[in-house]
This record gives structure tokens, sequence and C-alpha cells, in this order.
């Protein structure tokens, strides 16, 4: 029995192995996808500043519709064949012709660092579902737009969200994009504001409904096919921007519930914003 | 200053941590039992615009806090020493002690300053060294070297270097190295080269690396993040050194 077994075992596991290894690397062809742009009025600040400045009001999208082809998402690939799970990293400024659809002043240095290495900077991205036929990449890219001025301190007002979140759905047979989402995603606090004003730069925080570029449609995948859970790509992401985000991080009853159980001490970090993204 | 690994290990190891929106403390307060409620009060007595770390003990002594626009609060050994600090006042002792030495080491190096040889001899056949590697970005160092002076062992012996990765995300490699000549013109010069293939060393597991010498020399353990590692992971290691006499 063993000895009929193991061949088996062998082939099945050099089969695998020869897939893996003539997977190739994800490539595109000449195509078009039109995205459409959404920008929802931003709501639940904490000194109003959608009420007091028009700026801040009024903001919409630069076009609510685009044309993109191969070029603006061949940067976003993996630069080779990888696996379900694989974390790679791309230039963050492939990222600003999609963000200056939604404002012409996107940029991804993040003003708030001056050099001081608070901010995290970048763009990540992940393999989340490989069939045949199609492959799932999660994005995530740290970016913000400057509304007014010249971005010089002092002397300039920004608008920072959290996260900026994609989806790429790939067709692999024909090597076009067929679907793309790129969004903050809404929470309480997802919009950091900085306001230049005669008496200095005031500060805001914000949740934005929706802020987001979308082509609908996202193909439906087999429910066989590999797919990395969406919260534990959510994860991968996050960690690939902060490595602290491995500690454990409880809820504030939870903690307490927890410390005094293990009579360990509570560090607790109490924020504007939130911890693990770009809105504090 | 989080991300720092010396943080990172003492948060794992000594506290129970959390983050949370300060203007969420008062309806949290409202929607609580009594002992929540008395927690949330003392740490929006303690919170300052617009980040504020907070330390509570267990019988809801606050224990410190510090703002992010303090001096110095972005520095991770002024951080280290802020939770330090409080567990000492709470009557505790950090169990994550030999990260701060490991952090210790890192920060000396990354200040220029080089780290001593490894020095045994027959009397103290052997020594640990504790630090850290981290992944760095494009263009930037990530393997460091650590020197041992063997020649004290003059009819050689056996080196033996165990290596232990700390609890951190990220996998290290080593390759211990021995001296080689090479010609050079008329003469040789001579540097140092990998003995055996690199051992990649899993968080938290052990692994040994043992090369025989013939007569007593300078030796190396090159240290670096295993392939695959991400940028800006990093871990702590513990190389422990002992020479067999032949």
């Amino acid at each position: 029995m063993r000895s009929a077994a193991l061949p088996l075992w062998l082939l099945t596991l050099g089969a695998t192995l020869a897939a893996q290894e003539s997977m190739p690397p994800l490539r595109l062809q000449p195509f078009e996808l039109v995205l459409q742009a959404h920008w929802e009025t931003l709501t639940d600040t904490t000194y109003h500043f959608e009420k007091n400045f028009a700026l801040v009001r009024e903001l919409a999208p630069a076009a609510k519709q685009a044309t993109y082809g191969a070029s603006h998402f061949e940067p976003l690939l993996p630069p080779d064949a990888v696996e379900v799970g694989a974390l790679w990293r791309f230039d963050a400024a492939a990222a600003l012709p999609f963000l200056r659809q939604l404002h012409a002043g996107a940029r991804i240095e993040l003003h708030a660092d001056r050099g001081a290495g608070i901010s995290a900077h970048g763009a990540w991205a992940c393999l989340r579902s490989l069939t045949a036929d199609y492959a799932e990449i999660a994005l995530r890219v740290h970016a913000e737009f400057l509304i007014d001025g010249d971005g010089a301190d002092r002397a300039s007002s920004w608008f920072t969200p959290a996260q900026f979140r994609g989806r790429l759905a790939l067709d692999r047979r024909n090597g076009r994009v067929v679907a793309f989402q790129l969004l903050v995603p809404p929470s309480r606090a997802n919009v950091d504001l900085n306001m230049h004003t005669d008496d200095g730069t005031i500060c805001d925080i914000g949740s934005i409904p929706r802020l987001e570029l979308t082509s609908g449609g996202f193909p439906e995948l087999p429910p066989d096919a590999k797919r990395l859970d969406e919260r534990r790509a959510d994860q991968v992401l996050e960690r690939a921007f902060y490595p602290f985000a491995d500690v454990e991080w409880f809820d504030l009853a939870a903690a307490r519930k927890e410390s005094r159980a293990t009579k360990k001490p509570l560090h607790v970090v109490l924020l504007f914003g939130s911890l693990t993204d770009e809105a504090c | 200053m989080l991300n720092d690994s010396s943080v990172r290990e003492l948060l794992r190891a000594d506290f129970v941590n959390c983050w949370m929106l300060a203007k969420d403390l008062e309806p949290l307060a409202a929607r609580s039992d009594e002992d929540l409620a008395r927690l949330c009060k003392l740490l929006k007595a303690n919170y300052g615009y617009p980040v504020d770390s907070v330390l509570v003990d267990a019988d809801l002594t606050v224990r410190g806090h510090v703002n992010v626009h303090d001096e110095n609060a972005c520095d991770p050994a002024s951080y280290v020493a802020f939770l330090r600090k409080g567990l000492a006042d709470a009557g505790r002792t950090a169990t994550a002690v030999a990260t701060d030495k490991a952090a210790a080491g890192a920060a000396a190096r990354h200040k220029g300053v080089p780290s001593l040889p490894l020095t045994l001899t027959p009397e103290r056949p052997t020594t640990s060294h504790l630090d850290t590697f981290t992944a760095r970005g494009f263009g930037q160092v990530s393997m460091s070297f650590l020197s041992i002076d063997a020649t004290a062992f003059a009819d050689g012996g056996t080196l033996e270097v165990e290596v232990r990765v700390g609890s951190g995300n990220a996998s290290g490699r080593f390759e211990l190295c021995a001296p080689a000549d090479q010609p050079r013109g008329n003469g040789k010069s001579r540097f140092m080269q990998p003995v055996q293939e690199g051992v990649t060393v899993a968080r938290e597991t052990t692994q040994k690396l043992v090369h025989e010498f013939a007569k007593g020399d300078h030796f190396g353990l090159a240290v670096m993040p295993a392939p695959g590692t991400s940028e800006g992971e990093t871990n702590a290691f513990l190389a422990t050194v002992t020479i067999r006499k032949r």
C-alpha cells in the first residue's frame, strides 16, 4: 500500500511544483478601462471645516470619468511570478495618474512628515487570488492632496486621507485589467485636514463616506479559487506599512480585562485619528 | 517610534496594548460599567492633543504619559525608558530585557560605533552577543558583521556559533566567515569569505554553525535578514560563540 501510494504522492507534488514553476508572470496587453470618480462631502468633523471652508465643502473629482491603459496598470503588477499571499512594493508615484483624476494636487511625499520619519510612505500590493483565468491584487497607497498653496509650510492647505485601498482584477487569458477600484475605506475618522489661514495652519479630522475611482463589475471567482481572505490581505498590507501592527492591540474593554487577568500594565495610545493609517 | 524593535518587544512582552480615538472615551464611559468608566476618565484626564500614550497599572494607577509633542517623544530609546519607568513604578520587571541590550548594541552601531570583536581565550572559551538585524531599503546596508578573535587558540580548534532568533517576524541568515588569501600583484591580500552555506534561522528557532580551524585567527559572523524579508522588518538574535581546543 505504502509503495503504491508514494509514487502517486510524488507525482502529485511534482505536478504541483511544475504548475507553479510554469506559472507565467502577470503581463498586460493593450486595452482601455474607464474609471468613474466619486467624491462625497466630508462629515463628522471635530471643528466643522466642511461648513467653515468652501474649499473643503466644494471638493469634487477633477474628472468624473477618465480612460486608462496598460501602461498605467503595469507598474502595479508583481515584477515576477508570485503566489497568492505574496507582497511586493511598488512606486507610489504609479498611483498618481489615478489620484489626479480625483484632484490635481495629488502628492506622495506626505507633508506632515517633514523628514521626521513619522509618516509611512509608499505603496504595497499583495496577490489576493489566482486562477487559470484571473488574478486579483489588493493595493494600499499613502498619498494626499494639496488643495491650496504651493506646498510650502504655513502657506498651503492639505487633504490627507487615511489611506487609499485598491483592488485590481486581471483577465490572464487576454492580459486585460477587467476591473479596478481605488478608494478611501470608509471609517469614522479617515481624513486629516490642514488649512492655511491668516492666523496660521489649523487642523481637523473627519469622515469621508465615499472617495473612490471605480470601473465596477469585478468577476466572480470560482468557489475553489485559491484566495487570501480580505481581512488577512488587509493585515498583510497594514504590517508592510506599520511593523508595530504585529503587536497584539486590544479594544479598551478587552485590554482592561486582559490587564486585570495578567496584572500587566495597560499601554494606551490615544489619538485624534487612527494609529495604523495617515489620518492623524 | 513604535516600529522600533526594542519598543515592540517590550510592548509585546510586558504590556497590554490598546489604541483608540480620544473622542471615543466619553461615549465609552457613558455606556460602560463603573470600572471601565473610571479607566476612561483617567485616560481622558491624561490625554493631550493630538497623540498621547498613557500607562495604567492593573489597579488603575496611572504610571505616566507622554505626548507626541514632548521632547524626544519620537526617539525609540526615550520611549523604551518611558515604558521601563512605568513598569518599575508598577513594581514589575521587564521580561524583554534581552532586546533592550540588543537595541543598545544596534543604536551604538547606527551611531557609527564599531562593535568590538568577541575575544575568546582558553580561559574564557565561550561568550555571547545580543543584537538585531533589520531589512533596510534599496541601497541601504542590511548586513552586519560580528568579528570573532580566536588568535589565542594557536593550535586551532572548533568554532561553534549557536544562533537563536527572537520573536519578531523576520528570519535571519547567518554566514560563518574565515580569512582567505587572494593573490594580488606580486603579493596577496586577505579577505573574509563564508566557509559554509549561509544558514537561515526562522523566528524563535536555534541553529548551530561549526567551523574547524588549524591555527588561531580572526573569524566572523555575517548577519542579514533572510531572503524574502520585507523592508523594515526586524528581529533580535543571540549568538553564543564557543571554541573547543583541539
